[in-house]
């Protein structure tokens, strides 16, 4: 498998940057509370330093320590109060009660309600805030509010609410000057499953292809080819759609899923031997469900993992670098479990949007998680995640130049400013529906998406 | 820190003055309590607008609590016959406005009546008077006095036994004080000499309404039922000028200048009475439940709520200790636990509740309280009531009723404010698997409540301010939930409507039995008919169970013909059975007649019953109880028709609590004249009414099964399959569900054509399909309609019983539901099959398995060895302090032991044995707890049952759970090598692969992604099952601390722990 360009190089980093998803050691289940306390107490400074900027004359009070109508800031974790979010509970409900609890349980792609109600809780306690759109919320988001007690021992808010920004990376600065170097983003490939029709094994084989630069014959063309220019490939989850087999399943069926490992693994060999590939792991991957997912086992890949330099298996979220643009992104759980329990939507995309507006709401929530300098809020509330004792990795600590979400429905991409300037927001469509792969322009930052089939 | 140091300035000042307080403690507010003084103002009533004038305003109040005392008389409105004290009457209400009434009503006269000869003469009175006096003051070692006030003459009947003659004589005796009754019944009926009456010889004189408390005979007299509304005219009642309650109205009347209202149309409504609810919370040692000779009470809340709001005007809650604030409730907090206790007595007594509730208050809070102040000297707290200076009094009391059975409680006496445990009244009102506040709250509000155990109290109390905040709270939340309750139960309007109708007090209803409602009844008709009810005195000693169980016989029900039937079964119900029988024959006291009369007597005028009684019919005089039952009856059927007319939420609560109250009543008349320890037992009505019921049983089969066959041009041949006490099941042969309801409409009609009035058949519902499995137990749905069934409906069948494992119950309901709804036999079958197959291999959720027992005093004496009380010990020897004591319910598993063990040593704690990987015994539970209810369902179903449920291919695997070292035995000694993941082989070469062998390390991929998919599932287990329980303690901050072992997830939550760990370890080892 030959090289069929020279192609540009990039240096990238991500491996030590992954740490922090890392499961290493002895994994023990506790409980969930020591995550939100680390998370609280990670953005909690950053969210007391925004407020004083925004209300210098508001004092920053506890919970506890409210006092009655007097005008000042807390700041605490949001606990959203939703009448019909699915509970472990609704198992249990009594016979008469059950078709209520059916009808809720109908899968829906959003759960939000009218009369769902925000708490607001600090390490002290608890209270209820009222003047806010609880839609605009997940359980889970830390922040600075404005207001007052009232007599009956709510918070009414006042102002817009405060999110804390994090600190700046050293990136590179953004110039136009030489040739474009892109890092290639794609995510949802499906091997196996309903990937596995023909058509796909021929759109699968075109995408390799296409960044090995195989697809271009006319040697003339070939460095002005994309595949010349794709310094890194990244794969944002949805790899293989193989049903993990239970106890009682067919050989057939396992035969069926051994013969779509073999084929991702020749897959990523002929990538790998050509250009760098980060395969991130997603939600229908061969690795555990919460966030965050661990890296695909390298016995899926016992012939590309020969390429020790290029191939390597990420975890979800993943952290990395290339010449000095850091990026941040997922597999696509966080966006999708912030539309299901918030109202945010397609209207809160800001006008710099560009793509499908099928994307559009993936973008917004995408970008609300960036204001809200969390990953994946919603963790452990709705979205399940590993009961760290020690941190909350999913905080964002630095604030990355390229933010992404993969398995999604669309392309879209939007700039999101902050006080650290500007982070480029991308929804990386599914391959295996959308036939589209994204390039993004590490010198400029410039993002466009190129269809494949 | 600014908070503490407050706090210490707090606590410096805190011996408040009584009044003081409620203006000082939010002016201490400064950083640490939320709410200010401003709503502290509302912790006391509202002042009066303006005095109250006895001259020009009438003054109406609802009272709730009626007692009386022994004082001296009043000046002008009290009795001057007696020389010495007399009994006052006091009545405690509230106004329309909230204000707080005591009013003192004089002059009501105790008295009984006796039986004299028809030669008794106006001159004997005095003599006798005279004679009965002496025999009292000797019977008091000779205290001088006037014990007998005045005898006089009156013609009365007795309500006993139907007589041609009408009027008898009696001697109505009038005595100084309510407990000189008792005694001058004693000398009456065991017999003295009076001279002048025959001859001076010794005579007997039988009592009548000799046994009447006090306040009753009062309330019956004046008209006063309980909880209705009184009113004292302007100029006839006298304001206080010196108070000795701490009511804010305070009043002197005459009791014959009373008017008490019916209650109807405005008169109907509650007064906006304050119910003060409370928990409280004390740290106990390690190992000991709290005693209040040592633990301290470390925290009250209280919640004050006003009948008639939805939100409570007072939330607060008394700590030891430092406490955070908590926002939206006031938190007092002291250094001194005498002052806590102190504190919160005036708070009591200032905020002057009318009702006090709570669950378990009267067993638990109170006594604790009061015995924990009593240990700490603290001599001025127990002062709850509402006359100022009087103590509450305690005592053990033993409750004993057919209805409710035996009960062990305290009695504590708190003067003009009713005491409603919610515990009791749940205990009475509804049948329930576990009677915890959080089983309760689970089943009533639909959520599960968070549950510290009191180990856990502890830690929390010697914490932070902020832990005690927590568990606060927690108390709040407690103190809380009776209110919401009560609400959601209407128990207020259904209890004030049942005290009402009956003509009690509100407080009897939880503190007495049934008897007294139906004596108050009595005792109110009997006086309009200028009868007398005899005093019958009360057996001594016997047994309880024997007399009251079967003394006559009961009722007996048709065979039932078990089996499984898929055509509709129409049921036809007798409406109010008994009821309708005694108005029918018109079975009474007053019409019963005496065997040796029977012959003097018409026959036209008599009926005799099917137990051969005999009764005098209503034609020639009505009886007293068909009159009670009428009227019940007659008031419930206006009740129900109002209710559907209602539109009014809260009308309509009023009136169908007024309902239910009347019909519990109309059915409790007939179990008055069977309970043979109770006041006036006679077995000749209760035994005439069941042999009634029964031959109208049979009488309906025979004419249901004469008419409709085939012969008579009917689709098939009735049949009636089974007959309860007050119903009857038919099977009329037709497949057809419209088919069955009319023929059973029909058959209705046509049946009760035959029987006297009110006695009705009614047609009310179709069983389709039906499981009869014997009698008084079976399982069908529903129909009232046609379009939908309305429900399933199962009797005697094991889906509530609560020793059982939650297993038993799951699979009995989806076995009906699938043969019943979904008429899959099949689906049943292969369900039944599928989870003994679960079960044996170990992958049920384990909290299906955990079976509760209480632990009670008795269960310790008893000779015979328990499961759960040998665990309890086993328990105490591991840890003291987290070992269950008694009164704590105690959960457990069943697991394997060596051969031979007995039953109750296979008992285990099922977190310990989650912990250590003790197995479970499967084969137990298959054995002991599914296959018999199983088998009840289907061997009317299936003719193999046996065989095809619980022998075959199913039964062939079972999980052999590796043996661990803790569970003893030769694993001890063993030593552990690594074996394969895929079969299980040991692992040869350790450097090859640590997860599999060599033969299975060719199909890594496959064996891994089984270790994901195990993983995968309890991941997504985990999550859901511990952020409820974050959810359901309200904090995310916080760890969770909830031991509640009757919630479903408790121990479902602990296994995905260890499981999830577990398989975590496993994926591991592939070198991740």
């Amino acid at each position: 498998m030959a090289c069929a360009v020279e192609r540009a190089r990039g240096t990238r980093d991500g491996s030590t940057t992954n740490e922090k998803y890392a499961l290493t050691g002895r994994v023990d289940h506790g409980q969930y509370y020591q995550l939100y306390y680390n998370r609280l107490m990670a953005l909690k400074p950053r969210a007391v330093a925004s407020a004083r900027a925004r209300w210098p004359n508001a004092p920053v009070r506890g919970v506890l320590e409210l006092k009655e109508h007097e005008p000042c800031v807390v700041v605490g974790t949001v606990y959203k109060e939703m009448k019909d979010k699915p509970i472990i509970l609704d198992e249990y409900v009594k016979d008469f009660e059950r078709e209520v609890y059916e009808a809720k349980r109908i899968e829906r792609g959003n759960y939000c309600r009218e009369d769902d109600r925000l708490e607001f809780e600090d390490e002290g306690a608890r209270v209820r805030v009222l003047g806010v759109d609880a839609g605009r919320f997940v359980t889970g988001v830390v922040c600075a509010f404005k207001g007052r007690a009232t007599s009956k021992g709510e918070f009414e808010v006042e102002d817009a609410a405060v999110f804390a920004p994090a600190r700046g990376g050293e990136d590179a600065v953004t110039t136009a000057d030489g040739d474009a170097k892109y890092v290639c983003l794609v995510s949802g490939l499906e091997l196996g499953g309903r990937g596995s029709s023909a058509e796909n094994l021929a759109r699968n084989q075109m995408f390799v292809d296409y960044v090995t630069g195989a697809s271009v014959m006319d040697s003339d063309a070939a460095s002005d080819c994309d595949a010349a220019h794709i310094c890194q490939v990244v794969v944002a989850g949805g790899t293989l759609n193989v049903n993990a087999p239970s106890l009682d399943d067919s050989t057939a069926s396992a035969a069926a899923s051994a013969a779509a490992v073999k084929e991702l693994d020749l897959m990523f060999t002929e990538i790998a031997s050509a250009v760098p590939v980060d395969v991130m792991s997603g939600k229908s991957d061969p690795t555990n469900k919460a966030m965050p997912q661990q890296p695909l086992h390298p016995v899926y890949f016992t012939e590309a993992t020969r390429f020790e330099k290029t191939m390597r298996l990420a975890t979800n979220p993943h952290e990395f670098s290339v010449d000095n643009i850091s990026f941040l992104g997922t597999s696509g759980q966080n966006v999708d479990d912030v539309l299901t329990f918030s109202t945010i939507g397609a209207d809160d995309v800001s006008s710099s949007f560009s793509g499908d507006d099928a994307a559009k709401p993936a973008v917004a929530a995408l970008s609300q998680t960036l204001r809200w300098q969390h990953v994946a809020p919603s963790a452990p509330d709705t979205l399940a995640c590993y009961p760290f004792k020690d941190r909350d990795p999913f905080v964002i600590d630095t604030i990355p130049r390229v933010y992404f979400a993969g398995c999604q429905e669309a392309f879209g991409a939007d700039r999101v400013a902050h006080e650290r300037g500007e982070t480029l927001v991308v929804s990386v469509p599914r391959f295996s529906t959308t036939g589209c792969v994204v390039l993004i322009d590490v010198r400029t930052l410039e993002c466009r998406v190129t269809r494949l089939a | 820190d600014a908070r503490v140091k407050n706090q210490e300035e707090y606590d410096d000042d805190a011996d408040f003055d009584e009044e003081e307080v409620y203006a000082r403690t939010g002016q201490e507010g400064g950083t640490s309590v939320v709410v200010d003084a401003a709503d502290r103002a509302n912790w006391v009533r509202k002042p009066l607008k303006k005095p109250l004038c006895d001259r020009s305003d009438a003054l109406l109040f609802q009272q709730l609590d009626i007692d009386y005392v022994v004082d001296k008389p009043h000046e002008t409105l009290g009795s001057r016959r007696g020389k010495g004290d007399a009994a006052v009457v006091r009545m405690f209400g509230v106004t329309n406005d909230g204000h707080s009434v005591c009013a003192h009503v004089h002059g009501f006269e105790p008295y009984f009546y006796a039986s004299v000869p028809e030669n008794f003469g106006e001159a004997d009175c005095e003599t006798f008077r005279r004679r009965l006096n002496e025999e009292v003051s000797s019977a008091r070692k000779n205290a001088p006095g006037v014990f007998v006030i005045a005898v006089t003459l009156e013609r009365k009947q007795s309500l006993m036994h139907y007589s041609e003659m009408k009027d008898r004589l009696f001697a109505k005796i009038t005595m100084g004080l309510p407990n000189m009754v008792s005694a001058a019944r004693g000398i009456l009926e065991k017999g003295f000499s009076v001279p002048g009456i025959r001859d001076g010889s010794f005579t007997t004189y039988p009592t009548f309404e000799s046994n009447i408390v006090y306040a009753l005979r009062f309330m019956v007299d004046c008209g006063v039922v309980g909880g209705n509304w009184i009113e004292l005219p302007a100029g006839d009642y006298k304001v206080r000028s010196k108070k000795v309650s701490h009511c804010q109205i305070e009043v002197d009347v005459s009791y014959d200048k009373i008017i008490s209202h019916p209650a109807e149309g405005e008169y109907s409504k509650l007064a906006p009475f304050r119910i003060l609810s409370v928990d409280i919370e004390c740290a106990g040692r390690k190992g000991h439940f709290p005693d209040a000779k040592q633990d301290p009470v470390i925290q009250i809340a209280t919640l004050v709520t006003e009948q008639g709001s939805d939100k409570p005007i007072i939330r607060a809650v008394w700590t030891l200790d430092t406490c955070a604030p908590i926002v939206g409730a006031d938190v007092l907090s002291f250094k001194d636990e005498r002052e806590l206790l102190r504190n919160w007595g005036s708070f009591l007594r200032g905020c002057d509740p009318d009702l006090l509730i709570g669950y378990n208050i009267v067993n638990f809070d109170f006594p604790y309280l009061l015995d924990r102040a009593e240990t700490l000297g603290v001599a001025d707290f127990p002062y709850w009531g509402r006359m100022i200076g009087t103590k509450v009094r305690m005592r053990d009391t033993v409750f004993s009723s057919k209805a409710y059975g035996t009960h062990e409680s305290k009695e504590i006496s708190c003067e003009g404010r009713v005491q409603f445990d919610m515990l009791r009244a749940i205990q009475r009102d509804y049948k329930l698997s576990s009677y915890s506040l959080n089983a309760v709250s689970a089943h009533f509000l639909g959520e599960q409540k968070e549950d510290v155990h009191y180990s856990a109290i502890s830690e929390l109390q010697n914490g932070t301010p902020e832990t005690r905040r927590r568990l606060a709270v927690y108390c709040l939340k407690d103190a809380y939930l009776p209110q919401r309750l009560l609400d959601k139960l209407m128990y207020m309007y259904n209890y004030i409507e049942m005290a009402r109708v009956t003509g009690v007090p509100l407080n009897y209803l939880l503190t007495r039995g049934q008897s007294i409602k139906v004596m108050s009844q009595l005792l109110r008709k009997a006086r309009q008919r200028n009868m007398l009810i005899p005093h019958m005195a009360k057996r001594e000693g016997g047994n309880v169970q024997a007399e009251g169980g079967v003394a006559y016989e009961g009722a007996t029900v048709l065979e039932a013909k078990s089996g499984y039937y898929e055509v509709p079964v129409a049921t036809l119900d007798f409406a109010s059975l008994y009821p309708s029988i005694m108005m029918a024959h018109n079975l009474c006291y007053s019409t019963l007649v005496p065997k040796h009369m029977v012959s003097k007597l018409n026959p036209e005028d008599v009926g005799t019953s099917p137990a051969g009684d005999t009764f005098v019919k209503a034609n020639k005089v009505k009886g007293i109880l068909p009159e009670i039952l009428e009227e019940l009856l007659g008031a419930r059927k206006r009740a129900k028709a109002d209710l559907k007319k209602a539109t009014d939420p809260f009308v309509k609560a009023v009136l169908d609590g007024r309902q239910l109250a009347l019909k519990i009543s109309a059915n409790s008349v007939y179990g008055f004249t069977g309970a043979t320890v109770g006041q006036l037992p006679c077995l000749e009505i209760s035994s005439s009414t069941t042999a009634y019921g029964r031959t109208m049983i049979d009488h309906t089969k025979k004419m249901v099964e004469e008419r409709y066959t085939t012969m008579n041009g009917y689709a098939g041949n009735a049949e009636v399959i089974y007959g309860d006490t007050d119903s009857v099941m038919i099977k009329f042969n037709t497949p057809d569900l419209a088919e069955a309801m009319r023929l059973g409409e029909e058959a209705a009609v046509y049946v009760s054509d035959t029987f006297l009035k009110p006695i009705k058949l009614e047609f009310e519902k179709v069983y389709w399909p039906y499981l009869l499995i014997s009698k008084k137990r079976y399982a069908g749905l529903l129909w009232t309609n046609t379009e939908k069934y309305d429900k399933m409906d199962t009797k005697g069948i094991e889906t509530v019983r609560r020793d059982n494992c939650l297993l038993v119950r799951q699979v009995v309901e989806t076995v009906l539901e699938k043969i019943l709804k979904e008429r899959d036999v099949q689906g049943a079958v292969k369900y039944v099959q599928n989870t003994i197959a679960d079960l044996l291999m170990n992958k049920l959720d384990f909290s299906q398995l955990v079976i509760t027992k209480g632990f009670t005093k008795e269960a310790d004496s008893y000779g015979v060895k328990m499961a759960h009380i040998e665990l309890a010990q086993r328990m105490r020897q591991r840890d003291p302090a987290t070992a269950p004591v008694v009164g704590d319910r105690i959960a457990y598993v069943i697991i394997k032991a060596a051969k031979n063990a007995k039953a109750y040593e296979k008992s285990e704690d099922p977190i310990y044995a989650l912990d250590n990987n003790l197995p479970i015994d499967t084969n137990h539970y298959l054995d002991h707890y599914l296959t018999k209810p199983l088998l009840r369902i289907f061997e009317p179903i299936l003719h193999n049952a046996q065989s095809v449920l619980f022998h075959g291919e199913h039964t062939r695997r079972i999980a052999q759970p590796t043996p661990t070292a803790k569970a003893g035995g030769i694993m001890q000694f063993a030593k552990i090598r690594l074996s394969c993941i895929g079969c299980r082989a040991p692992i040869s070469d350790e450097k090859l692969s640590k997860s599999l062998c060599k033969n299975c390390l060719k199909e890594e991929a496959m064996h891994l992604q089984r270790a994901l998919a195990s993983v995968n599932g309890l991941e997504e287990d985990f999550n859901r099952l511990w952020t409820q329980c974050q959810r359901c303690q309200g904090s995310l901050h916080q760890d969770v601390l909830c031991t509640s072992r009757d919630c479903p997830i408790f121990y479902r939550r602990k296994k995905v722990q260890k499981d999830l760990t577990e398989a975590a370890a496993q994926l591991k080892r592939f070198d991740w």
